[in-house]
């Protein structure tokens, strides 16, 4: 039997172990000099504030700064701060939004012109010398009831609305009328 | 406390002096500690010494002022890595210095004094690695970081930085069997 020399044997693969070990023996390159003193020479400066952590202890967070002593003042009055912060958010946007939103009657009416305003071109300039409205009928549509579940009776009221503009002195006043029909609701009372 | 020390007239140094000096200590063994590996890791970012010493400053000011202090090691990295890429969008050394046709400009590890000769064969295969697997092994070996630092560093999954750290621990036990057996 010939056994083959020992020289053609492959030799044993390494482990993970004995592979990893001798990859930790190996150290990274040192800085050289110059590099190191550009960097040493690079070192930031932190604010008084940022300083201030590395006074004592072992890491930055170990000394509170001003700005931690900041927020542990104000964590107390945080609650009142957000609710007055939503106050004014909620104040500045119905600020913003009021004129398109703000009913006009106390009571909510459904006012139904019966005709367009059609009045004639320039009358809006004129000033309004007499305003008149008459009552023409009133007619009980129904009773129902509101979000609170209160009886509400709707009734339907018809106006003629007399309105004189013009400068008396200087031209001749115009006169228009308009009928107008509201739906008025009226809060029954309950015992 | 502070009239005993007028009275006695020693100089008693104020919190913001011990903590500057505290601060300026603290860089300077943090750099003692680590800069070698980090500049291990930007050397394999970066495609010439000089850009590898650049990125490492601006890494390191940057996450030192970020962190107010000492930064988290696997941070430091990650911003190594971003900050070699983002040379590497604005200007094209790689082109220029093979143009000038330079060899390896820095070694990457330290010579060994009786193995010296490994060491270079061993920093020449893992040159050869893939990009992939040799950001892993250096961040896990050198670098000294865990599969989840290293995934937090390149932005990868766990899964994925323990395999390509596994094909690279194959691969060199493939080319360095030989001389380290």
């Amino acid at each position: 039997m010939n056994t083959p020399p020992s020289a053609s044997i492959p030799p044993d693969p390494l482990s993970d172990e004995g592979l990893e070990n001798r990859l930790h023996q190996t150290a990274p390159a040192p800085l050289d000099a110059v590099l190191m003193a550009r960097l040493r020479q690079a070192r930031p400066v932190l604010s008084e504030s940022q300083t201030a952590a590395f006074g004592t202890g072992s890491g930055p967070r170990s000394a509170p700064g001003p700005v931690l002593r900041a927020r542990r003042v104000l964590i107390p009055f945080r609650k009142p701060l957000a609710a007055a912060a939503l106050a004014a958010c909620a104040w500045a946007g119905w600020r913003a939004t009021a004129p398109d939103s703000i009913p006009g009657p106390a009571h909510p009416t459904a006012s139904v012109p019966e005709n367009p305003p059609d009045s004639p071109p320039g009358l809006e300039f004129l000033p309004s010398q007499e305003s008149r409205q008459h009552l023409l009928s009133v007619r009980e549509l129904g009773v129902v009831r509101d979000s609170r579940q209160r009886p509400v009776r709707l009734m339907s009221a018809t106006w003629l609305d007399e309105n004189t503009y013009g400068d008396s002195a200087l031209d001749p006043a115009l006169r228009e009328s308009r009928l107008r029909h509201e739906i008025v609701p009226v809060l029954l009372p309950t015992y | 406390m502070r009239g005993m020390a007028a009275l006695s007239g020693k100089r008693v140094p104020n919190r913001r002096m011990i903590s500057s000096a505290a601060a300026e200590n603290s860089w300077d063994d943090w750099l003692a500690e680590h800069a070698a590996r980090f500049l291990l890791f930007a050397r394999q970012q970066t495609r010439c010494g000089a850009d590898a010493e650049d990125v490492l400053q601006e890494s390191l000011v940057e996450t030192w002022r970020r962190a107010q202090g000492r930064p988290e090691t696997a941070l430091v990295f990650a911003t190594i890595r971003r900050r070699a890429i983002d040379l590497a969008r604005r200007t094209d050394r790689r082109a220029l210095r093979e143009e000038i046709g330079g060899a390896p400009d820095s070694l990457w590890f330290a010579p060994e004094g009786g193995d010296a000769e490994t060491t270079a064969l061993l920093e020449a295969e893992v040159r050869r690695l893939p990009e992939t697997q040799r950001e892993v092994i250096t961040l896990k070996v050198w670098g000294g970081l865990t599969f989840a630092e290293i995934a937090t560093a390149l932005e990868i999954p766990p899964g994925t930085a323990a395999s390509r750290y596994r094909l690279a621990l194959e691969s060199l036990r493939q080319t360095l069997t030989p001389a380290l057996s």
